[in-house]
C-alpha cells in the first residue's frame, strides 16, 4: 500500500538557537516531531529532556563545587533542578593559556581540553506521587573545529581593532572617579566594542559557516527510584557524534558546501510508542543521517537522508527511513524562514510492505 | 581625595620595575596603562597593546623606584571572547617585577564569567621601601 500525504503543515518548524557553523540543526519536521541530531551544547541537559531555565556556569573553582554539592541534601536526597555547565579545563587552566598557545600546531591537546563542556544535570520523577530522581552526566568534545573562531586570525584582529578604537577614544579614567561614574563607562565600553565587533563577528561567521567539524557528546543517565543517592542505578546513556566536511581546498565547494554525517544512540530509552500512542516503551535506538548543504551563509538548500532503527524490549522491529530536502533562508539577524519537504520509507512495523508519507513545513525564527 | 587602593612595594634599590600583562582563556586583550602622580592627576601614558600582535606585553615604568613612591598605576583592559556563548570565564594577570622578581602586592588577577565584551580597570598605588 502506498500512502502519500503531501500537507502543509499547521505548526511552523520548532525554533532552535543559531548553532555555530559546524553544529547546525538537522532537523527532521516529519511524522513524529523533530529528530535532533546535532551534538547538544549540554549533553545532560537533552539525556534528560530538560530545558532548564537557569543553568549554574561555574567561573571559580569553587563555585563548580558548590554547584555539585548543591545537587544533595544532608539526608543524602538528590535534590532535583540542578543544572550544571562548565568548560573544566577553561575553569581550572584558564588563566595560563593565551591565546598564542591555543593557536600553536603543536597544541591540539589544549584546544582539545580548552573545547571540552561538562554537564550535570537532575530532574524529578514524572508523575505527581513520582519520588524518583534521575541524573545525567554529559560530556562534549571537539575533535576536531576548523572553524574555531579562536584560530580565526581576522576575526581576532578585527575584536582588537574595534577594542583598540574604543579605548583611544576615551579619556583616562583618573583613580578619584567614583565607582558608580566607572561602572558606568566600563558599560559604555562595553557597548562601543560590542557594536564596533558586530561586523567583525558576522563577517567570520561567513567565513566558517561550512568549515570541517567533528563533534562527540555523552551522557549516561541514572535513576534513583527514592530519590536518595543509595539507590542510584544506571539508566541508560544517549550518545550523539557529528562530523561534518567543508570541502577545504576545492574549488567553489569550500566556499558553498557541506556534507555532513550524524549519528544518535540511546539505550533504555522510555519513549511514546507510536503503535499504542499514550503509553510508553523502553527501547534501544539508533538514528543515523547524511545532509548535504549547498548556498552560503543566508541561504541554503539542503537533502538529507536518516536512518531510524528503534529496538524496542517488546521485540517488534519498528526501522524506517526519512528523505528530504529543504530550504532556509536568513530574513534578518536569527530570523530564518525554513521550508522542508521529505517522505518516511518502510516502517516494518506497520505491517505494510512500503509506507510513504511525507510533509512539508516552514516556519519562521531562530534557527 | 584618591580613593583607598591596593598597593605594590617596591624597593628603591631594585632598578626600575617592568610589568606584564597576560590575558588567559585564549581570549583576545587590549590594555593601555597609565602613570598617575599621588594625588591622581597628570596621567602619563606608559604602554598600551593587545595580545594579537608579536609585540611582547610587557614593558618598563621608566622611572627610578624612589620616585614613584605614592604613583598610581591604572590599568584599562577590554577583554573578548571569540566566540560568544554563555558561561565562558575570563581571566588576566597583571605582574610587577623588579630584578626579575615579583614585587610584593605585585600580581593583580582579575576573572570572572565572560558572554562576549568585558570592561575593566585597576587602580594601583606603588610604596617604595
Amino acid at each position: 500500500m502506498l500512502l502519500w500525504v503531501l500537507a502543509a503543515a499547521a505548526s511552523p518548524a520548532v525554533a532552535e538557537p543559531r548553532q555555530g557553523p559546524s553544529e547546525f540543526r538537522l532537523g527532521d519536521e516529519l511524522g513524529e516531531g523533530t529528530l535532533d541530531l546535532a551534538v547538544p551544547e549540554s549533553p545532560a541537559f537533552s539525556a534528560l529532556g530538560l530545558t532548564p531555565q537557569q543553568v549554574s556556569r561555574p567561573s571559580t573553582a569553587r563555585e563548580l563545587a558548590t554547584s555539585f554539592l548543591n545537587g544533595v541534601d544532608r539526608d543524602g536526597n538528590f535534590q532535583t533542578g540542578i543544572a550544571i555547565d562548565v568548560a573544566p579545563y577553561m575553569l581550572l587552566a584558564g588563566p595560563r593559556i593565551t591565546l598564542q598557545q591555543y593557536q600553536r600546531s603543536d597544541q591540539y591537546l589544549t584546544r582539545f581540553l580548552a573545547r571540552w563542556q561538562m554537564s550535570f544535570a537532575t530532574s524529578r520523577g514524572g508523575g505527581a506521587e513520582d519520588t524518583s530522581s534521575k541524573l545525567a552526566l554529559g560530556m562534549r568534545f571537539t575533535l576536531l573545529d576548523e572553524g574555531d573562531p579562536r584560530t580565526d586570525d581576522r576575526l581576532l584582529s578585527c575584536l582588537s581593532d574595534a577594542a583598540d578604537a574604543v579605548l583611544a577614544s576615551a579619556d583616562p579614567l583618573p583613580p578619584t572617579m567614583s565607582d558608580d561614574q566607572i561602572a558606568l563607562e566600563m558599560r559604555r565600553r562595553e557597548e562601543s566594542v560590542r557594536a564596533a565587533a558586530r561586523p567583525c563577528r558576522q563577517e567570520a561567521e561567513k567565513r566558517r559557516w561550512n568549515r570541517s567539524a567533528w563533534i562527540v557528546g555523552v551522557a549516561p543517565t541514572w535513576t534513583s527510584p527514592d530519590g536518595t543517592t543509595s539507590q542510584v542505578e544506571y539508566s541508560g546513556t544517549a550518545l550523539w557524534t557529528s562530523a561534518g566536511f567543508g570541502f577545504e581546498g576545492v574549488p567553489v565547494l569550500e566556499d558553498h558546501a557541506m556534507l555532513a554525517a550524524y549519528v544518535k544512540m540511546r539505550n533504555q530509552e522510555v519513549a511514546p510508542d507510536p503503535l499504542d500512542p499514550g503509553s510508553f516503551v523502553t527501547q534501544d535506538s539508533l538514528t543515523a543521517g547524511a545532509r548535504f548543504l549547498f548556498g552560503q551563509p543566508s541561504t541554503q538548500f539542503n537533502v538529507e537522508a536518516l536512518w531510524i532503527r528503534n529496538d524496542r524490549e517488546d521485540s517488534l522491529e519498528d526501522r524506517y527511513w526519512n528523505l528530504g530536502f529543504g530550504f532556509e533562508q536568513r530574513l534578518v539577524e536569527n530570523i530564518w524562514l525554513n521550508l522542508a519537504f521529505g517522505r518516511q520509507l518502510a516502517r516494518e512495523e506497520s505491517g505494510n510492505d512500503f509506507t510513504v508519507v511525507g510533509g512539508f513545513n516552514w516556519g519562521f525564527g531562530p534557527r | 581625595m584618591p580613593r583607598t587602593l591596593s598597593e605594590t612595594v617596591l624597593e628603591a634599590s631594585k632598578g626600575q620595575p617592568t610589568v606584564e600583562i597576560i590575558f588567559g582563556s585564549a581570549h583576545v586583550g587590549n590594555y593601555r596603562c597609565f602613570l598617575w602622580d599621588p594625588d591622581g592627576r597628570n596621567p602619563e601614558q606608559l604602554a598600551h597593546g593587545n595580545n594579537i600582535d608579536d609585540v611582547p606585553d610587557s614593558f618598563v615604568i621608566p622611572v627610578d623606584p624612589a620616585d614613584l613612591d605614592g604613583h598610581i598605576l591604572s590599568q584599562e583592559l577590554i577583554v573578548q571572547a571569540a566566540d560568544t556563548r554563555p558561561g565562558q570565564v575570563y581571566s588576566v594577570t597583571t605582574t610587577v617585577r623588579q630584578g626579575g622578581k615579583i614585587c610584593v602586592g605585585g600580581v593583580i588577577q582579575k576573572s570572572g564569567s565572560l558572554d562576549d565584551v568585558k570592561s575593566l580597570i585597576d587602580f594601583r598605588r606603588f610604596r617604595t621601601a
